[in-house]
């Protein structure tokens, strides 16, 4: 369980990483890092924060966001849970299988934005969906990249951490 | 199940307290100052061979202070040359998503931003318009943001020195260039020619410089021909001004 602590540490750090994602001009504008941190959190075993960064993260998000209230954190909790079910079958340990999480996790994220963008549209909820062209592709291939990236990096140094510490 | 639940009810009323009791005021008063911060860090590049650290230091806020005072200055000059009433701010952040790009300023509702909104640099460019807006900030859609469209114009002037209007859409694409679509094959357009806006969009004046035509793309069996527009807009912007409607 969370601590009281903990629980305001991590939200100060994600308040700080949405903050260097939207205002640091030299930051790549496709990376999500709330995203990164949400994978990142769960392939390295704490399920539990990886939940609570997804409500934090996303409704930080949406603060932020032209989309309507709740896009960002529903499109986060989705693909957190369709993750959840289908990693479960596999035993995730290795680089190999970091990155294909990470480009899968990206993918399952993209595909909620564009699902509840559409719903919300529909529902008339916004007035704004996103469109299936050229870019659209263009910018989803390089958001999957850039992402499955970072979580293979951050995981795989985490993990390698955590085992020499255990060595020691 | 009982975790799940409570789980449930804190974000549920997490988002009741943020989104419907606008406690999203709170969190942007926090974060302004840190974006503003990060914001500036592009431009305000430091000399690497200073020796004093304090010198360095104050010299790099003397500059930024001197530049977003010429700034205001500029902004000034041009709104009381045009007359134009205007709201001066800004400019947070920039968020990107699928495709949609938004600029985050710091003024809005409380501040009377409103939607449809056009916003102009100090020379008086056409940077984008307001696209939403809360109640202690707003977004902007940048020119160049595919999903961008703005009737224009461009006035040239013929023989008999009659005025001769070339009317067209201006739209983004790849983030990088502005198009003029649907201009009509008869009109006449030359390289250098500046386009304007057309004043048909709400909360938009006639007039306002969007930028200079670069390229012009005719094709043998098309009906319109396609201007590729260098908008005159800086692009590394720090304050805005979104123009008020003069009525």
């Amino acid at each position: 369980m969370l601590s009281a602590v903990k629980f305001i540490g991590l939200l100060f750090f994600i308040f700080l990483l949405v903050v260097l994602q939207t205002s640091w001009p030299l930051f790549p504008r496709q990376l999500s890092l709330v995203f990164i941190l949400v994978m990142v959190l769960f392939l390295a075993g704490f399920s539990s924060w990886a939940w609570l960064s997804v409500i934090i993260g996303g409704l930080f998000l949406d603060l932020y966001s032209i989309f309507p209230p709740g896009l960002f954190c529903l499109s986060l909790v989705c693909s957190l849970a369709i993750f959840n079910k289908i990693v479960r079958k596999f035993n995730i340990t290795s680089g190999k299988g970091f990155l294909a999480s990470g480009l899968g996790g990206a993918l399952i994220y993209k595909i909620n934005i564009l699902f509840f963008s559409y719903l919300f549209y529909f529902l008339k909820f916004s007035n704004y969906y996103i469109i299936l062209n050229k870019f659209y592709w263009f910018d989803l291939i390089w958001f999957m990249v850039l992402s499955a990236s970072f979580i293979f990096v951050i995981t795989l140094g985490f993990k390698i951490i955590k085992r020499k510490a255990h060595l020691i | 199940m009982k975790k799940v639940f409570i789980f449930f009810i804190f974000a549920l009323l997490l988002y009741l307290s943020i989104f419907l009791l606008h406690g999203e005021n709170i969190f942007f008063v926090f974060s302004e100052p840190w974006q503003k911060f990060l914001y500036r860090q592009k431009q305000d590049s430091i000399d690497q061979y200073d020796i004093c650290e304090d010198l360095k230091i104050e010299n790099m806020k003397l500059k930024s202070y001197r530049a977003e005072n010429e700034t205001l200055k500029q902004h000034l000059n041009f709104s009381t040359e045009s007359q134009d009433k205007f709201i001066l701010a800004n400019i947070l952040g920039r968020r990107y998503e699928s495709g949609f790009n938004w600029i985050i300023i710091n003024k809005g509702k409380k501040d009377g931003v409103s939607p449809g909104l056009a916003v102009v640099d100090q020379k008086g460019s056409l940077v984008g318009s307001i696209i939403s807006v809360e109640n202690s900030i707003s977004y902007i859609r940048p020119l160049l943001d595919l999903h961008s469209s703005i009737t224009a114009d461009i006035i040239n002037f013929n023989d008999k020195n009659e005025p001769e209007i070339t009317s067209g859409i201006i739209q983004g694409e790849y983030n990088l260039i502005v198009k003029m679509k649907y201009v009509p094959l008869n009109q006449k357009v030359e390289l250098g020619d500046i386009v304007i806006t057309s004043g048909m969009e709400e909360g938009i004046r006639r007039g306002i410089i969007i930028g200079q035509v670069t390229e012009i793309n005719k094709k043998p069996n098309a009906i319109f021909q396609e201007l590729i527009i260098n908008p005159l807009a800086e692009r590394n912007l720090r304050i805005v001004s979104v123009l008020l409607p003069v009525n």
